[in-house]
């Protein structure tokens, strides 16, 4: 835990901070880029410049010491498991993952014996985008559904 | 001596601002670590060799090159900067100065130091 | 040279053994199992088919002759595609790494997923699934759904546990 991570009681000064805090914190958010399969070529069309990310503060890192988003977009299979923990171990508090399209949600149409059931068997999902593949504008739609989670997030309060 | 208040001041505040920045993060950055966190990071799979491996000589001889031309350089701008008050007699004893460090430089190229091969 | 030159002279050169047939729009050659390798490097060195697109080996269980080893070949000179058959007893065959370097990549996916073994593969592994698993699953008795070798190995000891 930082120093003064969950210390305070709510007042001005600790809800005014906190709020600071979580606008720096949702306003460029990094994803480590995660494309397995199909999923993919969807967060590279949001990424470019129709439905841009840049605007939300959205850049690309590749490596997840520099990232605090881990989009799993695609399909898991049982031998790209332990890397997808390795990098989500990697990555620095705090940190969030979407979960893209069905085969990241839940294993999609792929029921058998190679593919992960949902990557939340392996790391902890905060959003699931249904779709196969999601449409462009549900990917943007789940980044601020997690941009107005980490609004509500408490910082300096307990 | 007032000519220097605005240096001081940007001074401080510069160091103001640095010191801030780090210390409000360290304040309030989540510490939580741990052994995979530290782990190197191969994309994911263990590493499979050590990342201290033997480089070329080059990049060595090159670096040493820049640091003894970069002081040379540091000796020539007090010189440049009260050029008219040393007149002929500075002129004549930093062309000597620059002759001087010419012919080491000679050597390093004859010796092959500049190949990049 | 069409499809039918082909045969022509693949008859001439192998009397007996050779097939033919063309359906759902593709030419095949079945081929018995004792001159296929000749035939299969005659294709490349005489009739120009230099291309080994792929390798599919098939499972049969209720029949005598187990596996049926399809040669994907196409001739870039001619544009023709036709498909190599020749039944296997057991699951023991030929390589043809040494008449196409391809064949390599191709044999070890077809290793690896449905058991028949290349006698003379430089390197015959496992290329797609991890090293661990058990078994060949495109054979007709393994499920579909055989999940419970998820939890056989940790390889990066990551304490991961599948429940589905």
């Amino acid at each position: 835990m930082g120093l003064m991570e969950h210390k305070f009681s709510d007042n001005i000064i600790t809800t005014t901070v906190d709020g600071v805090i979580n606008w720096a914190r949702r306003s460029s958010l990094w994803p480590v880029t995660f494309g397995l399969a199909c999923c993919a070529i969807e967060m590279m069309a949001v990424g470019a410049s129709k439905y841009d990310l840049d605007r939300l503060g959205v850049i690309f890192r590749a490596t997840p010491r520099q990232a605090d988003l881990m989009i799993v977009a695609g399909t898991v299979t049982r031998k790209m498991a332990p890397v997808v923990r390795k990098v989500y171990d990697q990555m620095p508090e705090p940190k969030w993952v979407i979960a893209m399209g069905s085969c990241a949600t839940s294993g999609g149409i792929f029921n058998t014996y190679s593919t992960v059931q949902g990557v939340d068997e392996i790391v902890p999902v905060d959003f699931y985008i249904p779709g196969c593949p999601p449409r462009p504008e549900a990917l943007l739609d789940a980044i601020i559904a997690l941009q107005e989670k980490i609004k509500g997030d408490k910082v300096l309060r307990k | 001596m007032s000519g220097y208040l605005p240096i001081a001041l940007m001074l401080v505040v510069a160091a103001l601002i640095g010191i801030i920045s780090v210390s409000v993060g360290f304040l309030i950055r989540p510490r939580k670590p741990e052994k995979v966190k530290l782990s190197v990071y191969e994309c994911g799979m263990p590493e499979f060799s050590d990342a201290r491996q033997r480089y070329n000589v080059r990049f060595y001889v090159i670096a040493m090159l820049f640091v003894i031309f970069d002081v040379e350089t540091v000796f020539l701008f007090p010189w440049a900067v009260s050029f008219d008050v040393l007149g002929l007699f500075g002129l004549i004893e930093m062309i000597i100065f620059i002759i001087i460090l010419v012919f080491g430089y000679f050597y390093a190229w004859k010796k092959g130091a500049l190949e990049w091969a | 040279m069409t499809f039918n030159d082909l045969v022509a002279k693949l008859t001439e050169k192998f009397p007996s053994k050779i097939n033919s047939y063309e359906k759902f729009g593709s030419k095949y050659i079945v081929v018995d199992r004792s001159v296929a390798k000749d035939l299969l490097r005659s294709m490349k060195y005489d009739f120009g088919f230099t291309y080994l697109v792929d390798i599919v080996a098939v499972h049969w269980p209720k029949r005598k002759e187990k596996f049926d080893v399809v040669y994907n070949l196409f001739s870039i000179n001619d544009k023709l595609r036709v498909f190599v058959k020749c039944s296997i007893e057991n699951e023991k065959t030929f390589t043809v790494t040494d008449i196409w370097k391809s064949a390599s990549f191709l044999e070890r996916e077809q290793y690896d997923l449905v058991g028949v073994v290349f006698e003379g593969h430089p390197d015959l592994r496992r290329i797609l699934l991890p090293e661990f698993f058990e078994g060949h699953p495109l054979r007709k008795e393994y499920p579909l759904k055989g999940r419970k070798w998820f939890n056989n190995a940790d390889e990066q000891g990551l304490g991961l546990k599948f429940t589905r």
